[in-house]
């Protein structure tokens, strides 16, 4: 993993302190996310997939995002504590959306109160 | 780890004396190595380390928009259902394809940098610079067409009064859907905004050749960014305009999405060219407005057009617009960040053509780079999330 040590004249590594990121790699990665943008937009227009849909488009997305923050990024290959805020800034995130996600239920009754008295208003008329 | 990253590549030991490149304790510093680092390794750790903070706080300022877009989901599925058929999916695929090869060359020039190969990093960045402008381009076309449209953001035409009301917005569908009438409203719109940035073109135009005459070397690659970005642009609302017209997702929508807006003081349409039934129909009778329509309809009292158009307003969800408010801030702020990485990749493409990145010192290189994908990650998310909802 620390690939500052493998300075052992592989013409990739001519110098010390960061990975460099071989080219096959980066044009498989570009391969790969360009054959996930191609099986998203498929999906979305001929599976009929329903209510799983939402699971299915943010599942690709979710591995298009791993590719891009492993490769491109770097972070196979960053620091472990570079990798450590990054990962606990999506658990805040997660958290973020969790917890409001949680009672967004909560004041429906009133807005269909209010709903119910703008109609019995509008017919009063 | 210091072992490693010592081996200055000017051979230099510390101590070691010399005209120039000393600081006061005499350590001999490259003109790369800022004064308070001892290493170029430290300093591109500590550069690396001050990036991915931003990175994180950009992560969290985008993803309270991203809760703001969850729970109106959640909360109310309809209108995304019934908002998202407004989107061209092919766009959006396009631009993802486009931000994705963007990264791409944005990685292969960090790659470069890292090698010292100056002119593959300088093709690289331009690259990257032109996609970045393709997308904004694409952006531009799709944009002016949900204005011709009338997809905006909620409360685009009414008073803050009137939010919320059960009559969706005093909005009503017009009975014809008249789509060659605003594709040609929707060119001739980007025709005005083809040639705004045809002149403004000239403005890079001149630098670039002043910075030749006067041989100011930043000059003349700032003004050549600025070409490769305004050609860019030009191109992307031509692909824009291209997708439009060749692949069209809407062939089988099951609603006129001809929408023209109803104020208290009369009918807001471009040119009043396709209102003029509307107009006929106003003059003949008292103006109705919507309220008035509608317990007519109730009553069975209303005129065929206006059933018709109650039948197409009823296809309309309450509260549509919210969509169009998440819709333009998450891919207006985008386009914010897409903007600034191409500031930021112009500033790179500066330097890198002056010949200031070496194995060394690319640390600048590899922040923006990292800041580019980030952009990309968040477009990733936002194209499933915008154009392909069923």
């Amino acid at each position: 993993m620390d690939p500052s040590h493998s300075n052992d004249g592989h013409s990739d590594e001519i110098h010390g302190f960061a990975h460099i990121m071989p080219v096959p790699i980066l044009l498989a990665v570009f391969a790969a996310l360009l054959g996930l943008t191609y099986l998203t937009t498929w999906v979305s227009a001929n599976v009929p997939l329903g209510s799983n849909e939402l699971i299915v488009s943010m599942g690709i997305a979710t591995v298009k995002a791993g590719l891009v923050m492993a490769f491109f990024m770097h972070m196979l290959y960053d620091k472990p504590f570079n990798v450590a805020i990054v990962f606990f800034s999506l658990v805040f995130v997660a958290l973020f959306i969790g917890f409001t996600l949680h009672d967004k239920f909560e004041y429906q009754s009133q807005i269909d109160d209010a709903q119910y008295e703008e109609i019995r208003l509008e017919q009063a008329m | 780890m210091t072992t490693v990253t010592d081996h200055s590549h000017h051979g230099d030991a510390e101590g070691s004396s010399g005209a120039h490149g000393h600081d006061a304790h005499g350590h001999y510093h490259p003109p790369y190595l800022a004064h308070h680092f001892d290493t170029p390794q430290q300093q591109f750790d500590a550069g690396k380390l001050g990036i991915w903070i931003f990175l994180i706080t950009e992560i969290l300022f985008f993803s309270g928009l991203f809760v703001a877009y969850t729970i109106y989901r959640a909360t109310h599925p309809e209108i995304f259902e019934y908002a998202h058929q407004f989107l061209n999916k092919y766009l959006g695929a396009i631009n993802t394809g486009v931000l994705l090869f963007s990264s791409l060359t944005m990685a292969w020039g960090v790659r470069c940098a890292q090698l010292g190969k100056r002119w593959g990093l300088v093709y690289c960045l331009a690259l990257t610079l032109f996609c970045a402008a393709v997308f904004l381009g694409v952006k531009t076309f799709e944009y002016t067409e949900k204005f011709e449209k009338r997809l905006l953001w909620s409360g685009a035409f009414v008073s803050a009064t009137d939010l919320g009301k059960t009559v969706p917005q005093l909005l009503h569908v017009t009975m014809d859907s008249d789509a060659a009438t605003l594709d040609k409203r929707v060119e001739s719109d980007l025709g005005y905004i083809m040639i705004f940035w045809f002149w403004v073109l000239m403005i890079p135009l001149i630098m670039t050749l002043v910075g030749h005459w006067l041989n100011f070397r930043s000059l003349r690659t700032t003004g050549f960014g600025g070409l490769i970005g305004i050609v860019g642009i030009m191109m992307g609302i031509q692909v824009g305009l291209f997708i439009h017209h060749n692949i069209d997702p809407h062939a089988h929508a099951e609603t006129d999405h001809i929408v023209s807006v109803e104020t208290p003081e009369g009918v807001i349409n471009e040119d009043g060219e396709s209102d003029s039934e509307l107009a006929t129909a106003k003059a003949e009778h008292e103006p109705k407005d919507a309220h008035t329509i509608e317990k007519e309809l109730v009553e069975g009292k209303g005129t065929e057009k206006e059933i018709h158009q109650f039948d197409q307003r009823e296809k309309i969800v309450r509260n549509w617009s919210v969509f169009f408010s998440i819709y333009y801030f998450m891919t207006g702020l985008h386009a914010f960040h897409i903007l600034g990485g191409m500031l930021a990749i112009t500033w790179l493409l500066v330097r890198a053509v002056n010949n200031d990145f070496n194995p060394f010192y690319f640390g600048p290189v590899d922040y923006v780079g990292l800041y580019w994908h980030l952009v990309d990650l968040i477009w990733i998310y936002l194209f499933p999330l915008l154009y392909l909802i069923h």
